[in-house]
């Protein structure tokens, strides 16, 4: 087991955002978080990688990291590609991936790595960022995240905001990362897209996780598929 | 007439090199904690009383510097950790005015402790001003040039700093992160990149660097409370001029305003010469001047010359 939580919550001041989630994510496998706006899915994530403060236990690899500072858990393999791309707009395309690596010893083989996956990348290495397009700058935002060399991946949204053909291509990349051994936490608004891609997944509602099980059993459930499916 | 203005630009790059480590300082910390710090001058003035004090025990410049910078590095850290972490989730307001809040306490804490006696600070550097005649084929009323040796020497002196800063800031581990940091917050916690770190450091620089400005100028100002008051305002100016959000903009934003102020003041004072205004010194007219290159800047380029059009902090 790479990851497990128990009694996870996460909260803004008197707002609890996330109660009590109980979730785990074995190795290799990839784990969508599905649920509507203020489901407490983007908390999860950001609980997880220390950004927010949370209470309850998370073990890692059987260590419980629920102390430890954000760029600690970058070292140790947890990373964030978090929601709405975050990268660093005025520095290039190059710059921002080098940055991916901050905490990991920068390999340049890993860079390669990257540019394989988004060959665009590549194409655009000399450009500015912030010139980029939405879906470059999601791609990059991912090429990043896979620069800090992790274990486990945490995307946020990753398909926010692009249009279908882009949104196919970030997905055919996450089948292609997920082949190469990495666990993968995905939260999506994109319910059918995240459902076919995952093993498993948890439904959130209102900061409490409601269901879980397969992801392509999950696709079948008549409250899932009336809830986020729209079937 | 040539001579004139390349007095000018001369005298200008020597006033406008300090604006412009004030205004890296300035755009520092708000490019990266996010909040204009006000206490910029007095903090730096408060280093400076101390960089005095050692002197005056000691006899030794070079202990007074280290002391002086060491002084502004517990300051920084004391207004990092012990001031701005507790609020820092509230607002930026909230930061503003505890930084508006530091820049009386520090007045008072040097009248109480220093006086308001103006103190001396000898010359650092003792170099003596040349005078050079250019030749006369560019300089037909035979002006001399006057090129003040210890401006020079102090115009290097930042010059080298600053090139030193840029290169950290470009190229090293913790500059990138500080970049990074300014750039997009998130963006740097989520690479691993400790923010608590990458803060306290931007104070650091930014207050160490005040400090050595005030070193440098204290010989010509003399130590007192009020020291930096009027650089931190043009500091602020030549951020403004910059673009907040990039540091070499500051720096080079400094200089191009102290070349701007120079230069409007020739013009001024040839035209006064020119219809027998003797009422108005055009020197008077220096903070004016600053404030229509703020207003002009705004109305005209909102993000500065150098500003990055990604983001709209200021």
């Amino acid at each position: 087991m790479v990851l497990e939580t128990s009694f996870f919550s996460v909260s803004y001041g008197r707002i609890e955002a996330l109660k009590d989630a109980n979730i785990h994510i074995d190795e290799h496998e990839a784990i969508a978080v599905i649920g509507a706006n203020g489901a407490g899915k983007s908390s999860l994530l950001f609980g997880l990688s220390g950004i927010v403060e949370s209470k309850g236990l998370i073990r890692y690899k059987g260590n419980d990291i629920s102390s430890l500072p954000s760029h600690e858990r970058v070292k140790l393999g947890l990373t964030l590609c978090p929601e709405n791309r975050r990268i660093f707009p005025s520095l290039t395309t190059e710059q921002n991936l080098k940055l991916g690596a901050f905490r990991s010893k920068f390999k340049k083989s890993q860079l390669e790595f990257v540019y394989e996956l988004f060959p665009v990348l590549y194409e655009r290495k000399k450009q500015i960022a912030g010139y980029l397009s939405g879906g470059e700058q999601q791609m990059l935002a991912i090429g990043r995240a896979m620069m800090a060399n992790p274990v486990l991946l945490m995307l946020d949204e990753p398909s926010l905001g692009l249009a279908p053909i882009l949104v196919d291509q970030v997905f055919k990349a996450l089948e292609d990362l997920k082949k190469t051994g990495l666990s993968v936490l995905l939260v999506e608004q994109n319910a059918y897209k995240a459902l076919s891609f995952a093993d498993r997944a948890y439904i959130l509602e209102t900061g409490k996780v409601i269901l879980e099980g397969n992801a392509k059993q999950l696709l079948s459930n008549d409250r899932v598929r009336s809830a986020y499916l729209g079937i | 007439m040539f001579v004139k203005v390349l007095q000018s630009l001369i005298f200008g790059l020597f006033q406008g090199c300090l604006y412009g480590i004030m205004g890296f300082g300035l755009s520092l910390i708000f490019s990266t904690v996010g909040v204009m710090n006000f206490a910029h001058g007095n903090s730096g003035m408060i280093g400076v009383f101390v960089g005095w004090t050692v002197l005056f025990l000691t006899k030794n410049i070079f202990l007074a510097f280290l002391a002086a910078i060491i002084s502004a590095t517990i300051l920084a850290i004391f207004i990092d950790k012990a001031l701005m972490k507790r609020v820092k989730g509230l607002s930026h307001s909230a930061m503003l005015i505890i930084t508006l809040g530091l820049l009386l306490i520090f007045e008072g804490l040097a009248v109480i402790i220093w006086g308001t006696q103006p103190l001396i600070f000898p010359e650092i550097f003792g170099f003596s001003p040349k005078i050079v005649f250019l030749p006369q084929s560019l300089n037909k009323s035979n002006i001399p040039l006057i090129i003040p040796g210890n401006d020079l020497a102090v115009f290097g002196t930042i010059m080298a700093l600053l090139l030193l800063l840029i290169v950290f800031f470009k190229y090293s581990k913790p500059g990138l992160a500080v970049q990074a940091r300014s750039e997009d917050e998130i963006g740097a916690r989520v690479i691993g990149i400790n923010t608590q770190a990458t803060d306290t450091l931007s104070w650091i620089f930014g207050i160490a660097t005040a400090v050595f400005a005030g070193l440098l100028i204290a010989p010509k100002t003399t130590v007192n409370p009020n020291m930096l008051t009027n650089l931190q305002f043009y500091g602020f100016t030549a951020a403004v001029f910059g673009g907040f959000s990039s540091i070499v903009g500051a720096m080079a934003g400094g200089l191009i305003l102290g070349v701007i102020e120079k230069l409007v003041i020739l013009g001024l004072d040839e035209l006064f010469l020119l219809l027998h205004i003797t009422s108005i010194n055009a020197v008077d007219l220096q903070l004016s001047i600053v404030l229509l290159c703020i207003i002009v800047t705004l109305i005209v380029k909102p993000t500065g010359l150098f500003g990055n059009k990604y983001k709209g902090k200021v």
